[in-house]
């Protein structure tokens, strides 16, 4: 860097003030630190928002896989329901269809109170 | 200057910039020492003499450094950018309420080309060393004496006495006065311009 010129250096005698030079320098060194919190700030917040990301996308993983093993493993051992007091079975509409597979079958009615239609082929 | 010179003076800047960018302090300081005094005399040309604007705007340029920051590979460039952040620093603390203003200047320093700025601050060096030069043969001869003895030839005081045949004292007290009167010459002088 070239040294300034003996007028320059009497300019900058006229035209300063060392309030001036300190303050500046002070004010520089004080953004410089403001900054580096800055940076700082906004690095732990990207690393906590990775890790807050991270929890939320293996939370949302996790969850189907676990509903599909209980759901896999309610197929496995399915617990018949009976009714109280009784061995008596109830079943399921589609179990009760399934008891006449060669004939043709149906449910009429509102739940609870269906009705098992059989229907026989007429010969004319 | 000679190539190895011109290579040093490169490598100081790219290092002095890219530690400024890096949030360096002690980079800062070298920074401050080297070129407050000529942003001040570059500001108080733009500032057009306003004491108080000028100030303003080497706080103000002082931390947009800071905020904005990068490498340079010369000091040319370098002070071209410096140059264009104390400029729009004036224009900011004179349109500061007018945001409409501010963002149409903004628009167009990034568009105008920095060549120019070396230009104008070679103007403004040359333009405040004649001012300087007018102040100084307003002065009275034996102030003016005594100004270029200790300034421009580097005398210290008591040489300065003993020539001038004056007690240190008195020396001091005249060289006070006739900065005052250098200082308010040249703001005055820069206040009426309107080159710049």
């Amino acid at each position: 860097m070239k040294p300034d010129s003996k007028e320059k250096r009497l300019l900058a005698e006229l035209l300063a003030d060392e309030d001036l030079r300190e303050s500046t320098l002070r004010g520089g060194l004080n953004a410089i630190r403001r900054k580096k919190i800055q940076r700082q700030s906004i690095r732990i917040g990207a690393v906590l928002s990775a890790m807050v990301l991270f929890i939320l996308v293996s939370r949302n993983t996790e969850r189907p896989s676990t509903s599909a093993k209980q759901q896999h493993a309610a197929l496995q051992s399915p617990v018949p329901e009976v009714v109280p007091g009784t061995t008596v079975r109830v079943l399921k509409d589609q179990d009760l269809l399934d008891l006449f597979p060669d004939r043709a079958v149906a449910l009429v009615g509102p739940p609870g109170k269906q009705k098992l239609i059989l229907f026989e082929a007429v010969n004319n | 200057m000679d190539k190895s010179a011109a290579n040093a003076d490169r490598d100081g800047i790219c290092d002095l910039t890219r530690r400024l960018a890096a949030g360096d302090e002690e980079a800062f300081r070298i920074f401050h020492a080297a070129y407050f005094d000529r942003l001040l005399r570059y500001v108080f040309v733009i500032a057009r003499g306003d004491e108080e604007a000028a100030r303003e705007a080497v706080q103000e340029t002082m931390t947009r450094v800071v905020r904005y920051a990068r490498p340079f590979d010369s000091a040319e460039a370098f002070w071209s950018w410096l140059t264009v952040l104390a400029r729009s620093a004036v224009v900011d603390r004179g349109r500061r309420s007018q945001r409409y203003w501010r963002l149409i200047r903004n628009y167009a320093l990034w568009w105008k080309p920095h060549q120019n700025e070396g230009r104008d601050d070679r103007e403004t060096e040359d333009y405040l060393q004649q001012l300087l030069l007018d102040g100084l043969s307003t002065l009275e001869p034996v102030d003016r004496g005594l100004v270029q003895k200790k300034y421009l030839e580097g005398l210290a005081i008591r040489e300065i006495a003993l020539e001038v045949n004056l007690t240190e004292r008195a020396v001091e007290s005249r060289l006070l006065r006739a900065r005052r009167q250098l200082r308010e010459m040249l703001l005055k002088r820069l206040n009426d311009e309107t080159r710049f």
